[in-house]
């Protein structure tokens, strides 16, 4: 390139010194962006860096504040359990002298109960004393008691045994009496009832001969007849339930003669209730109609029951030839109705 | 721009300069009539037009055979102008 002849050599001398110190400068500023991107990246890393260590150190103190937390928390809870602690020993101590008191209190006590035992002995010793007196002394008295009570028993139940021997023997002798009766009337009605069974067949040999001759007999004879064998049927029926009202009677009156001797037995559970109030009574427990009654007394008794017993078998055979007849009365009748309507119609 | 596009900048712009062609003006400043043109035909676009005062600069730079003040104070302007920049470009840069 042709220079310049428009500009003195001395500006451009200036220009060309400004151009070197451009190109100076240019190799300084390049040299300078070179280490500012140098310096840029290192901001960068640096700032990285920083991010990172800020990211660490905000973990760090989180982690950290946690910790401080769960340690504060550690803390509050061990400074309550030691507060608890110390309440406590308070309270140990509390108690600890409320138990001394106690212990104190206990120790009198126990003074004035080996003052109490002392005294309780001293009276039981004395209650002792006292309740052998009184064992003996009621000893005696119920011994005496005893032989009191013996003697006035003994007394009763002779004399009562005394009355009831007489009661009874005139009860045995007034029943020996109506039963030795009742037997001289039940003779004579069986033998009453023996001749009326006789009439009864005789009749009815009658009627059979009646019945034989029926055809030829005349109506009214026959009802003449029939009216006598109806009345003399009726007297037998009067007679039988005569008889069986005595014999009803009779029974009756063995029945309260029986209940009339069971009475007797109170005395004996009289003398057997003292008996219990008396054990040492050993005569008295062996109580019993024997010894009450005597043995006397007991033949007697079941001699009577026997005729008793024996009235009844009389009464029921007596029953029973009573049915018979009625059988054949029944049957009597029925035969002459029977005849009477056969002649009828005939 | 970095310092290879910078380098590539400049020597594309020589390659202009060497192969364009000249302008009225660059003639007018090689047969030294540039002067006289200027004050008789555009001296108030010189005042106001910078881009065509850049151009006739250039030329007179460029062709003249004469030492001329006017271009001197001209370039010497654009000197203290960039170096006003400079200045102040590295006014953070100064210690």
């Amino acid at each position: 390139m042709q220079e310049s002849k428009a500009i003195r050599p001395e500006i451009k001398g200036l220009f060309d010194t400004v151009k070197q110190q451009s190109k100076y400068y240019i190799e300084a500023f390049e040299q300078l962006n070179s280490f500012k991107s140098e310096y840029q990246q290192l901001i960068g890393d640096v700032n990285n860096l920083a991010e990172s260590l800020a990211l660490k150190v905000n973990h760090e103190i989180f982690s950290l504040k946690q910790k401080y937390d769960s340690i504060i928390k550690v803390l509050t809870i061990e400074t309550n359990n030691t507060l608890e602690k110390y309440k406590e020993l308070s309270d140990l101590s509390h108690l600890q002298d409320t138990y001394s008191q106690a212990l104190q209190s206990i120790n009198q006590v126990n003074v004035v109960v080996e003052k109490n035992i002392l005294q309780l002995r001293k009276d039981a010793e004395e209650f002792h004393r006292e309740l052998n007196y009184i064992k003996v002394n009621s000893d005696k008295e119920i011994k005496n008691l005893i032989d009191a009570n013996k003697e006035y028993i003994k007394k009763i139940v002779s004399d009562e045994k005394i009355a009831s021997d007489a009661e009874n023997i005139a009860k045995f002798k007034n029943l020996d009496s109506r039963l030795s009766k009742t037997e001289q009337y039940s003779q004579k009605l069986s033998n009453d009832i023996n001749n009326d069974i006789k009439s009864i067949q005789k009749e009815l040999a009658n009627l059979k001969m009646i019945v034989k001759n029926i055809s030829n007999a005349e109506d009214n004879a026959i009802k003449a007849k029939l009216n006598e064998i109806n009345a003399n049927l009726q007297k037998n029926d009067l007679v039988l339930s005569s008889l069986n009202e005595e014999v009803y009677h009779l029974k009756i009156k063995n029945e309260s003669i029986f209940t009339s001797i069971d009475k007797n037995s109170p005395d004996k559970a009289k003398l057997n209730s003292n008996q219990q109030d008396n054990n040492k009574l050993d005569e008295i427990s062996k109580g019993s109609i024997t010894a009450i009654f005597g043995k006397d007394n007991i033949e007697e008794y079941n001699r009577i029951n026997k005729r008793l017993h024996q009235n009844e078998i009389d009464y029921s055979e007596l029953l029973k030839k009573y049915n018979s007849l009625q059988i054949i009365s029944i049957s009597a009748i029925s035969i002459a109705i029977i005849g009477i309507i056969i002649a009828l119609i005939v | 721009m970095d310092n290879l596009e910078y380098k590539k900048l400049k020597s594309y712009l020589n390659l202009r300069k060497k192969i364009q062609p000249k302008t009225y003006l660059d003639e007018l400043a090689e047969s030294g009539w540039l002067d006289i043109y200027l004050s008789n035909y555009s001296k108030d676009k010189l005042e106001y037009d910078k881009e065509y005062k850049e151009k006739v600069y250039d030329a007179m730079y460029q062709y003249s055979n004469l030492e001329n003040e006017d271009v001197e104070r001209y370039f010497l302007e654009q000197l203290i102008e960039s170096l006003s920049y400079f200045n102040e470009y590295i006014k953070n840069a100064r210690i």
